[in-house]
């Protein structure tokens, strides 16, 4: 959810996907308002997603991609709470390793870390945010 | 311990992230309980990060470096039969 409680982030696996919902703070309910898929509109990072965060100011979301060994990086709109995609780090290029199967991602109290792990890799990923 | 400190580019569009380091199990003696990772936590405070693994049925807890955000190994805490139970099948609230 982000920080402001206005939407709801799903990660969906077996999809490959991203789900981004709207929420009426005083009923709860969800609006449906995009789909962000794997391979479409130079999507990468995504397969069989497993979880996903939204950076304390609500300016970025995180995803673990747990198939493609990757963390993808989106730009998050506040007002709409549409996802916009940054790029992705993968395990095994450019110096990144600890994403093999990557489950899960957390931030840190401030926004200026991210924390992966991964459990093919029997590993513990540490990230530092740039503006 | 595995430990590297790098500066990363990827093909394709460059997140705005910077890898740091990773902390994997491996042959020596620490870390250990990583073994099939599957959430991380960390505290309120940002003082320490959290992981539970399910193939080693373990809670493993970490240091966190405020400035940087790099981890130091602390702790595992192990199921052991007939010792410490309540661990396998673990699920870590956020």
């Amino acid at each position: 959810m982000s920080p402001d409680g206005n939407h709801v982030y799903v990660a969906a696996g077996f999809d490959d996907a991203v789900t981004v919902f709207s929420r009426n703070k005083r009923t709860g309910a969800l609006t449906f308002v995009e789909t962000i898929k794997d391979g479409v509109g130079g999507v990468d990072g995504l397969e069989f997603a497993g979880s996903v965060v939204v950076s304390p100011d609500g300016s970025r979301g995180y995803v673990a991609g747990t198939d493609d060994n990757a963390l993808a990086v989106f730009q998050r709109d506040p007002t709409t709470g549409v996802l916009t995609f940054l790029g992705a780090l993968k395990d095994g290029k450019g110096g990144v390793d600890g994403l093999d199967v990557v489950t899960a991602v957390t931030l840190s109290p401030g926004g200026r870390n991210v924390y992966t792990a991964a459990s093919s890799d029997h590993a513990i990923a540490v990230f530092g945010v740039s503006e | 311990m595995l430990l590297l400190a790098v500066a990363c580019s990827q093909p394709g569009p460059t997140p705005p992230l910077t890898f740091v380091e990773f902390h994997q199990e491996g042959e020596e003696e620490r870390p250990y309980g990583l073994e099939g990772l599957g959430l991380v936590v960390v505290s309120p405070d940002g003082r320490h990060v959290y992981t539970a693994a399910a193939l080693d049925s373990t809670v493993v807890w970490f240091s966190r470096d405020l400035t940087t955000g790099a981890l130091t190994f602390l702790e595992a805490v192990v199921n052991l039969e007939g010792f410490r139970d309540g661990l396998r099948g673990f699920f870590l609230w956020r």
